[in-house]
């Protein structure tokens, strides 16, 4: 930035005055000057206070036109904002391949008897249940009305008795890496599932299949994908994103049910 | 080249177009650059979250969702320390020719042959999209702010920034493709924001207004509206012609 380096006009500017500027030798009258630069931007910051306040009811509203138009579109659908898709999340490089034949879920820790479940037993040994309801992410997006079926997580518990001294439970995944909790009365909540099917279909590699964990009153992150071993402890011990600053407890809209 | 402008119309006395004029200084430059390449980081790691294949593909998503949050914070960066000390003043006024529209500027977008409009620096098109530029990154901090630190902001706020921060994603990046489409067509410019100097045959041409002073004043100068704007003979076709031959001499 050398003092050299100045503009070629270098005349001072001039005040914004009609009369002023009438004034100086033009040619013609005085050109009018409006601010549309300022307003363009106010008017974008308008929209996005607005998206923040009333975007989430547009969305429900708009969503599942979306969601047909998205999926009409095949892979240039997932370019639609608001369509109410899933959005993959995987915090390792790959995604965990398991073979549903030879998945065992382990239950273990403070329990009675350390539980090793097939596929199979989950869904014959153990009562079924299922429902329906939105899987919400903590970052904002929504998928509505997703069909859920599993084992209730209470029932997995009391199949394994767990001791009376145990708290809270720890959850790993097959990635490796991801780690979940829950106390245990979040635990024993009827729409906490372990879930084997969703939308109609055995829970696909990139949904977590073949077992993941579905907690309905919570942010996502607390639905542990790739479900591969539940330890019953006496602390929680926060998971993943939590150790990123996330709440332990993930209420939905931070209210507990 | 000589002549392309008759003489009656430069106040400055000179017709003859000769040398280079400086159009952005290094404060600037440095400006324009980090914003690029903190917009290229979050277009590539934002389109990274946002597509399901790619997620699939890349993984690792706390590492790519810090580099996102990072970047994006640091997005005021730029225009903030350009702006915060005494080398802010040209910085300065070009934020302001871009704010202030004159009648040209609406011509731009109404004419068939854009070049016949005689424009200050920055012509229409120029003026627009770097205030949808400004403003669409204001509402992608304002919202990606709202997306990572959620839970402390109702449920349905996330919900609604994550409609707006993905609907101007999309305006933003287009915007970049287009800006940077263009930026590859028009090489003198483009070359320009890398030396900071463009002919000065470029700037009679494409920019009456800003050697004339006229488009930081109300003098209408040389920065007319295209009723006022007699086509150069020279100007009405040919213009890459026109160009290409300022360079070669400039």
């Amino acid at each position: 930035m050398t003092t050299s380096n100045t503009e070629p006009d270098g005349m001072p500017e001039r005040p914004f005055d009609i009369d002023e500027a009438s004034s100086t030798p033009a040619r013609t009258r005085p050109d009018k000057v409006t601010r549309v630069g300022r307003r363009t931007m106010l008017g974008l910051v308008g929209f996005g206070a607005l998206g923040i306040a009333i975007g989430a009811r547009v969305d429900d509203a708009i969503g599942g036109t979306l969601t047909k138009v998205s999926s009409s579109l095949g892979g240039l659908g997932a370019l639609i904002p608001g369509a109410n898709g899933f959005r993959i999340y995987t915090i390792t490089g790959t995604i965990p391949t398991i073979n549903p034949k030879t998945y065992r879920l382990t239950v273990n820790g403070m329990v009675d008897h350390p539980l090793s479940l097939s596929l199979d037993d989950l869904r014959t040994t153990l009562p079924r249940t299922d429902l329906a309801h939105y899987f919400q992410c903590v970052t904002g997006w929504r998928v509505p009305n997703v069909h859920w079926q599993g084992v209730k997580l209470s029932a997995v518990l009391d199949a394994a008795g767990v001791q009376p001294k145990a708290t809270a439970l720890r959850f790993f995944s097959g990635d490796g890496e991801y780690t979940e909790s829950l106390t245990l009365s979040q635990a024993r909540l009827p729409d906490v599932l372990v879930a084997d099917r969703m939308i109609g279909d055995d829970v696909t590699p990139e949904h977590g299949g073949p077992v993941r964990l579905y907690v309905a009153p919570m942010y996502g992150y607390k639905s542990i994908k790739w479900l591969d071993r539940i330890e019953v402890t006496n602390e929680v011990v926060p998971g993943y994103w939590e150790d990123g600053g996330y709440p332990v407890n993930a209420w939905i809209g931070g209210i507990a049910p | 080249m000589s002549g392309s402008t008759a003489p009656a119309t430069a106040p400055q006395g000179s017709g003859r177009v000769s040398g280079e004029v400086s159009r952005f200084d290094l404060n600037e430059r440095l400006v324009h650059w980090t914003t690029a390449l903190l917009l290229l980081t979050l277009i590539v790691t934002g389109t990274i979250l946002y597509i399901p294949s790619l997620m699939l593909d890349v993984g690792h998503r706390a590492t790519i969702v810090n580099i996102h949050v990072i970047a994006g914070l640091a997005l005021v960066g730029p225009v903030f320390f350009g702006l915060a000390g005494p080398w802010r003043s040209r910085l300065a006024k070009d934020l302001k020719r871009l704010d202030r529209w004159k009648r040209n500027d609406f011509a731009y977008f109404r004419r068939g042959d854009r070049t016949l409009v005689a424009a200050g620096k920055f012509n229409g098109g120029q003026k627009l999209s770097s205030a949808i530029f400004g403003g669409g990154m204001l509402v992608m901090i304002g919202t990606g702010i709202v997306m990572r630190w959620s839970p402390p902001f109702p449920n349905d706020w996330a919900q609604g920034a994550t409609l707006a921060h993905d609907t101007i994603y999309l305006v933003l990046t287009v915007l970049v493709l287009g800006h940077v489409s263009v930026a590859l067509g028009r090489p003198e410019q483009l070359k320009s924001m890398f030396t900071g100097r463009i002919s000065r045959a470029w700037a009679e041409r494409h920019a009456p207004g800003w050697l004339d002073g006229s488009d930081l004043s109300g003098d209408p100068g040389r920065y007319r509206s295209p009723a006022e704007t007699r086509p150069r003979p020279n100007a009405r076709r040919g213009e890459a012609v026109g160009a290409g031959k300022s360079r070669a001499s400039g």
